[in-house]
């Protein structure tokens, strides 16, 4: 325990001397983010490479832990040869996020990077091995590895947008690891996870707001790279069916503003890459909440996530099915605080009848074209219409072809008139105020016109003379 | 139709089921996991209807204060009567009563606001209409 303390407390304050260091020399050399008043929200320009000085603190722990001799000392020396394999790995994203500080690179060669770090860490044994007590087979095993590491990777890059946001879900990862670590007796790990909570400690009191430094995506990618690979770790240490379900906690906020985000640009058909002030930081600072406030709420939230984690460790998964249960109610709750417009209208769609409606009225349109496509007179054309209107919210038609005029229906509200020059017109009437069929009737208008004007075309007579019909 | 009466039969069958698996559980299920599962399940569904449902504010804390009596009870009576260990049981039941809080506000607060677009609807068409000559 000295040794963790130690660790702890030397990178601590190596990162209290550190951060100052990066920062000037990053002034120095211009690796500024300018704000844009549109995502970066910060008044003043802030150095960008902060991920520099959080690596070196924990460096540099390490190396005071071996200079001074330390008893624990060998459980480090013991982890040398693990951390060393996993070093290229660690400094593919490290190297990746320190480019896009210096020179903004694209997403997909950071995306790049991520996935070939994955696949290295993979290689050198850090694998989840199971989900919920199911155990993976090595294809699948090697997917959902990749997948929850960049999956972490992203989800700390992206909440990385309020001062001070990033950094706090980190630390609180970091503890709440290490704390299942000694828990579990993988002091191995809680070796790991010491000094970087300590320097992501000693680092928050210059990004917390007002930021005069920010974590990077040196920084971030690091840290949601090195989650992950841990994440994996835990889940496969777990003796129970755990799995990935105290990880997930822990890192419950980041993955949900990232999973949130997928689908979000999903449903609006954008590219998922593309930025936008739709994550949940964003939403909060709409919401009326000061910066300051967005970052407290969501530690408090991650607080509950770690609690959550811890507790279900220590029960040994008595409880996992209600906590799930209960972050499930939780995410569902607050994402109708927040009012995304997407899920609320999706939500009308599929559960409100829309989804239904649509369904129908599209059944309905592809029965009336396949009926009218053969080979109808005009009466039985007029009669498929005439049956077919009401289920698209038209209460009234009038077909005018000139050597005959045609009429069913209440003829009131407004109507749709297409022209066809020189043979007459068909006029669709709608009541005011009818609900749904909107988007299905236009479609219904255009089959409706493309088939008249087809059987226009073959020189079809109308058989059908003026008349009412029932 | 299910009608206001009848949620309040239905929540009181719910709080009388607490009360008998709170005090009988141990004797009636012996199987641990199920036992856990039925206690979440009993006191979630007994918290969550006043909480989605109840109109008064006065009536919810009611309604809570009860079933929160029902699990303070079954625990002083297998303390008092040395029934073995509980605390299972009664995590469980804190479990269900939170599960229950969470599912009811949710609830209500989708309800609210699909009640306040039909409002907001109901609201345009008058005045589409109030505008037509």
């Amino acid at each position: 325990m000295y040794a963790l303390n130690f660790l702890f407390l030397a990178s601590v304050i190596l990162a209290l001397i550190l951060t100052p260091l990066v920062r000037n020399l990053a002034w120095h050399f211009g690796l500024v983010d300018q704000p844009d008043q549109k995502r970066k929200i910060h008044i003043t320009p802030t150095p960008r490479v902060g991920g520099v000085a959080i690596l070196a603190a924990v460096l540099c722990a390490y190396a005071l832990l071996l200079a001074v001799g330390l008893t624990s000392g060998h459980i480090v020396r013991e982890a040398l040869p693990f951390v060393t394999r996993l070093a290229p790995a660690l400094a593919i994203v490290f190297v990746v996020g320190l480019v896009d500080d210096i020179v903004t690179v694209r997403p997909w060669i950071k995306f790049g990077g991520q996935l070939a770090a994955a696949t290295y860490a993979w290689s050198c044994g850090i694998r989840v091995n199971a989900f919920a007590g199911h155990p993976f087979g090595a294809v699948f095993s090697f997917l959902v590895t990749i997948f929850w590491i960049v999956l972490c990777s992203n989800a700390i890059n992206l909440i990385d947008g309020v001062d001070g946001l990033a950094v706090g879900v980190s630390l609180f990862a970091a503890l709440t690891m290490a704390g299942a670590a000694l828990l579990a007796h993988n002091f191995t790990m809680a070796f790991v996870l010491a000094p970087l909570a300590g320097a992501l400690l000693g680092f928050l009191r210059y990004n917390f707001q007002p930021a005069s430094v920010f974590l990077g995506d040196s920084g971030s990618l690091t840290l949601g790279f090195l989650f992950g690979c841990f994440g994996a770790m835990w889940s496969a240490k777990s003796a129970t069916a755990l799995g990935l379900t105290a990880p997930l906690l822990v890192l419950a906020v980041p993955i949900l503003d990232v999973a949130l985000s997928i689908v979000r640009r999903a449903l609006r058909g954008r590219p998922i890459f593309s930025a936008d002030r739709a994550h949940i930081h964003h939403k909060l600072l709409a919401l009326g909440l000061a910066p300051r406030d967005v970052s407290l709420v969501i530690y408090g939230i991650c607080g509950i996530g770690s609690a959550a984690a811890l507790l279900l460790t220590v029960c040994h998964d008595h409880y996992r099915a209600f906590v799930i249960v209960i972050v499930i109610l939780s995410a569902w709750l607050g994402l109708q605080r927040l009012g995304y417009t997407e899920f609320s209208a999706a939500g009308r769609i599929l559960f409100g009848g829309v989804f239904r409606n649509a369904l129908s009225a599209q059944l309905a349109l592809e029965q009336f074209d396949q009926e009218v496509r053969g080979q109808m007179s005009y009466k039985q054309c007029w009669e498929s219409l005439c049956d077919a209107c009401p289920k698209f919210g038209f209460s009234g038609a009038i077909l005018d072809l000139g050597d005959g005029l045609y009429r069913w229906g209440i003829n009131a509200g407004w109507q749709v008139r297409i022209d066809f020059p020189g043979r007459g017109h068909i006029s669709l009437w709608r009541e005011a105020g009818v609900n749904g069929s909107g988007a299905s009737a236009v479609l219904f208008v255009d089959s409706v016109t493309r088939i008249l004007q087809e059987k226009l075309a073959d020189g079809q007579s109308l058989e059908v003379r003026s008349g009412t019909h029932d | 139709m299910i009608n206001r009466l009848w949620l309040r039969c239905v929540w009181a069958l719910l709080v009388a089921a607490a009360l008998l698996i709170s005090f009988l559980g141990n004797v009636l299920f012996t199987s641990p996991p199920a036992n856990r599962w039925l206690h979440f399940l009993v006191y979630a569904a007994a918290t969550s209807i006043p909480c989605a449902l109840w109109r008064t504010k006065g009536a919810v804390i009611f309604s809570l204060a009860i079933v929160c009596c029902s699990v303070m009870s079954g625990t002083a009576i297998a303390i008092w009567s040395w029934y073995g260990v509980r605390a299972e049981s009664t995590v469980s039941d804190f479990f269900g009563i939170a599960a229950g809080l969470l599912l009811g506000v949710n609830l209500r607060v989708a309800w609210n606001a699909s009640e306040k677009g039909a409002d907001a609807d109901a609201k345009q068409k008058t005045r589409t209409f109030a505008a037509a000559p």
